[in-house]
């Protein structure tokens, strides 16, 4: 079983989604059956995780089967350490939300879980794929589940959201599959691995690089190509933001590290300049765009991207520090910061947004100015606000901390500038999410509840709270397990890059 | 020899005259009351018959008949298949849809019957006269087809429409055959390939191909000569059009693969670039066009357009591929859209007609099974991964880049993105609009499971992509 881990990750998931298409009948049923597929993928999750080997750079748990030769395509998966952490990621929120899930009462529920249970398969699938065409494949697929999760579940205007966010990135992945056809018709091979052999052009690879790069922009978003992001946030229900925050943005991020840098470097090179500048701007422009915002999910959206921004900073300055130094441990640093940076930001935007659901499904608003003095009426819902938004500034023994860490270190080692503008964000990060707090959580007290024990949460959000709590605390106190974990694959991801530079 | 050659061809050519046979019986059936009852089942059973027969006499090899006019192959045969396939399949679903209507009359089953006749003739013809016999054959059917619901003023619009572009069309394409009649001096098509091969190109020459291909591009409904298309979707009754979007497409595929298979045109700069320039004419049009569109039939055939670019542009592809680009992409369209109007078809099979695609509003809530048949069919169409129109789209994107039109496969992709929009529209109105539906029709298991045969496969096909693909390779090269 253990051989074939990968694509039990990947067709469990999808065909347990569809199967529930047919049967509308008893909710609770369905809830338990949907709990009980999601927890056998994250115990799936944990034996691979469990099981991998991380002395060894190379690809595990292969999977190498011929699909369709006559295209040169092939089904072929295999993880190394960024991609086994992204699908134990995956998995956890992926339970997390189902979870979250059962207490809520949802119209169409099968559909609503088979929509989530088909995005988890997809999602392990990206990250799994080490042929470029099957992971496009997966990459693309998984916008129609979301697609369906903002159109029927979403609020008002999720229609327009929706659309908004499949055209998007429908139009960056297009871009995608053409660098990947290119790609085939000069080296006869979709496999990550020959990509990595490859050598193209400077030329070639600087074509090759935009067109790649715009399509993992959209998605993670980079600043000019957000503008979808809030809108599909704030649309969306509770559990397709998680989803969308935690992981969907995730794919964009693994991209970069597994399809741009170690395959086109040489083109990387020469935007890298122009991408940090986004990546600034994403931190502290877009900061500041969400201290302005009144509503929470807004707010968190835009905190997101500015988030994101630090990740995508930490992928294109490796290209100033091998410029300053031909030192391998930098890049690795900065890489290993911008991976941190991910993991932390899935487990803490997702606790932000099941936090904003809550307090929707008690009050029925998301507005800020609507709200106040909450910590009156749910206070143990109150204090992990708090703790999460803390955590979402960057507080020390938080796993944002880490990652925002290493990162600026790394751009302190470049350029001052960059150092100045990244660490800004500590504090527009603080003022949007303290603020927030400040006018959410403290105050008077402006809707009135009859009955305030009942209004907080309940044993299941507790669990949900606690679990999400205790991750970003063990990251944040003991980042050596994830950043030992990731050492051997970035490694090989950089002297990639190196050699090609 | 003359009459052992003629038995020969006879009962090679026994799935078309066994047709031909049922069709007569067909109309005469018509007019009488007791039998008019069993019209359907008397189509049924003689598309099922010249199945059979072409069963058994598959050719094992590429054999001529009556004196080398016809010509039946794997590939010939192949895209039989295909139309019988997809024959069945509009047939079975238009049943409810003809008889609420009364419709269903002698003429409507044979003069389809014999539409099908005309497009199998334009498949297997070697010879310019049968080849423009089939044409006519398969048009004139269609014709009256499109006029059948005489009450109907759009209906009457749409056939006139049609035909005097068809005639036209028509006119077009016969003039192109004397030239090249005249110049090659046979009117076997592979004398005039052959032709091509030995001497040089003329002027003459070329422009006889142009004409012709100006009559594939006026069937095909290739911007920009796709005007008729948009009007006949929207006048013919919904299996008409279900048929006039798929089979003859097919046929006419094999049209333009007999004129150019092995020819040296394609290599002709000027005739490479006459289809590059209609080929993304056509896909900027379709898809541009079909973003304003309310009703859902229109919006169809401006996607065909859109499709039927793509088609040109793979059959550029010719040098390389030999054609199985082209024929992947006109299989793979050709049964989506069959799948889409089949849709509309069993939608509207109450009394009204499905027009417009905001009537779609609540489809979901109202027969979840067929919303979900129709959005994988669309996607299908749109070409996102999942569906089978994915590795059609791959295929062609594949052809350009190898053929170092980045730039055209880069402006043809962002064509498809604008052009997801429209299909997403019809996904939105049936997913996350609420509203009454008192047109949809959702009753018969047995229709539900006809309907799936198409989606299923399109997603069949996606997943094990390797079988089909191998066996259209293998019989175009």
């Amino acid at each position: 079983m253990i051989n074939n881990i990968l694509s039990l990750l990947i067709w469990v998931p999808i065909f347990s989604g569809l199967a529930i298409l047919f049967y509308n009948k008893k909710e609770n049923y369905l809830n338990a059956y949907n709990i009980f597929i999601n927890f056998l993928i994250l115990i799936l999750s944990i034996l691979l995780l469990i099981n991998f080997d991380q002395k060894d750079s190379s690809f595990q748990f292969i999977e190498k089967k011929e699909w369709i030769t006559s295209l040169n395509i092939e089904y072929f998966l295999g993880i190394d350490g960024i991609s086994a952490l992204l699908i134990v990621l995956n998995t956890i929120i992926f339970f997390i939300v189902s979870i979250y899930n059962s207490t809520l009462n949802i119209k169409k529920s099968n559909q609503y879980y088979a929509s989530f249970l088909i995005a988890n398969g997809l999602t392990i699938g990206v990250f799994s794929s080490l042929d470029a065409i099957l992971f496009y494949i997966f990459f693309e697929a998984l916008l129609i589940p979301m697609f369906l999760i903002i159109g029927i579940w979403g609020g008002v205007d999720r229609v327009y959201a929706s659309i908004k966010f499949f055209i998007y990135t429908f139009f960056g992945s297009v871009l995608l599959l053409i660098a990947l056809i290119y790609i085939n018709s000069q080296i006869s091979s979709f496999s990550v691995l020959s990509l990595y052999d490859s050598n193209f052009s400077i030329k070639e690879q600087e074509w090759l690089f935009i067109a790649m790069a715009i399509a993992f922009a959209i998605k993670i978003p980079m600043f000019p190509f957000h503008t979808w992001l809030p809108d599909a946030h704030v649309q969306a229900p509770t559990s397709g933001s998680v989803v969308l925050a935690a992981i969907l943005l995730k794919v964009g991020a693994y991209g970069f590290i597994r399809y741009v840098l170690p395959v086109v470097p040489i083109g990387a090179m020469s935007f890298n300049v122009y991408f940090i500048i986004l990546s600034l701007i994403a931190i502290a422009y877009v900061g500041i765009v969400a201290i302005s915002q009144n509503d929470m999910k807004k707010l968190i959206a835009y905190s997101s991207i500015s988030h994101m921004g630090f990740v995508t900073l930490g992928f294109f300055i490796i290209f100033n520090l091998f410029n300053n130094s031909l030192n391998n441990g930098d890049i690795i640093i900065s890489l290993s910061g911008s991976m941190y940076q991910i993991i932390s930001h899935g487990f803490i935007s997702a606790a932000l947004f099941i936090c904003v659901g809550s307090i929707y499904d008690r009050y029925k608003t998301k507005q800020i100015s609507d709200l106040s003095g909450l910590l009156n009426q749910m206070p143990v819902y109150s204090w992990f606000f708090l703790f999460f938004a803390l955590a979402n500034c960057g507080l020390p023994g938080t796993s944002s901390f880490v990652g925002e860490l290493l990162i600026i270190v790394s751009s302190f080692k470049v350029n001052f500038a960059y150092a100045f503008i990244a660490s800004s964000t500590l504090i527009i990060s603080a003022i949007y999410s303290l603020w927030l707090v400040k006018r959410v959580i403290y105050g008077e007290i402006k809707i009135k509840v009859d009955n305030c024990n009942n209004i907080d949460a309940n044993i299941t959000e507790k669990f949900i709270l606690y679990i999400l709590a205790l991750i970003i605390i063990i990251l944040g106190v003991y980042p050596d397990y994830i950043m030992s974990f990731m050492n051997m694959s970035l490694q090989n991801i950089s002297s990639n890059i190196i050699i090609k530079l | 020899m003359i009459i052992q050659n003629t038995i020969y061809s006879m009962i090679n050519y026994a799935p078309e005259i066994s047709l031909s046979i049922m069709a007569m019986i067909i109309l005469l059936s018509g007019t009488f009351k007791l039998l008019k009852k069993y019209l359907f089942l008397i189509t049924f059973f003689s598309v099922f018959l010249a199945l059979f027969f072409s069963f058994i006499y598959y050719p094992n090899e590429q054999i001529y008949l009556f004196n080398s006019s016809l010509v039946k192959n794997s590939v010939t045969e192949f895209f039989k298949y295909v139309c019988y396939f997809l024959f069945l399949i509009q047939l079975s679903i238009s049943k409810e849809y003809i008889e609420t209507r009364n419709l269903n009359s002698g003429e409507y089953y044979s003069l389809l019957v014999f539409a099908l006749i005309g497009c199998f003739i334009i498949i297997s013809s070697n010879n310019l006269i049968a080849l423009f016999l089939g044409i006519e054959l398969s048009s004139l059917s269609l014709y009256s087809l499109i006029a059948l619901n005489r009450v109907s003023l759009i209906s009457t619009e749409a056939a006139i429409k049609y035909f005097v572009l068809s005639i036209i069309a028509s006119a077009i394409i016969l003039f192109g055959f004397s030239y090249l009649y005249g110049i090659a001096g046979s009117l076997l098509i592979y004398d005039i390939v052959l032709y091509s091969n030995i001497n040089e190109i003329t002027n003459l020459y070329l422009f006889s191909y142009i004409l012709i291909f100006i009559g594939v591009a006026f069937k095909f409904a290739v911007a920009p000569f796709h005007m008729w298309l948009p009007d006949v979707y929207e006048g013919a009754p919904l299996p008409v059009a279900n048929f006039i979007a798929s089979i003859p497409k097919v046929a006419f595929f094999v049209f333009a693969f007999r004129f150019l298979n092995e020819s040296s045109i394609i290599n002709n700069e000027n005739f490479y670039k006459l289809i590059l320039i209609l080929g993304v004419f056509s896909v900027f049009i379709g898809n541009i066009f079909a973003l304003a569109q309310k009703k859902i039939m229109r919006m169809l055939a401006y996607s065909g357009v859109a499709n039927s670019g793509f088609i040109f542009l793979a059959l550029l592809a010719a040098t390389e591929y030999n054609f199985s680009v082209a024929a992947f992409y006109v299989v793979s369209y050709s049964i989506a859209t069959v799948s889409a109007i089949s849709l509309i078809t069993y939608i509207s099979s109450n009394k009204f007609d499905l027009v417009y695609i905001k009537d779609l509003k609540g489809m979901s809530s109202r027969s979840g099974y067929i919303s979900l048949l129709f959005m994988v069919t669309l996607l299908s169409t749109a070409g996102i991964p999942l569906t089978v129109g994915f590795y059609a789209k791959y295929l062609v994107l594949d052809m350009l880049i190898e053929k170092e039109l980045v730039f055209t496969a880069i402006i043809v992709i962002l064509m498809t993105v604008v052009g997801l929009y429209y299909y997403l529209r019809v996904i939105w109105f049936m997913f996350f609009e609420q509203g009454m539906n008192s047109i949809i029709n959702t009753k018969g298991s047995l229709f539900k499971f006809m309907l799936s045969v198409i989606p299923a496969l399109i997603v069949l096909i996606f997943l094990f992509p390797d079988l089909i693909l191998q066996y259209i390779f293998s019989i175009l090269t």
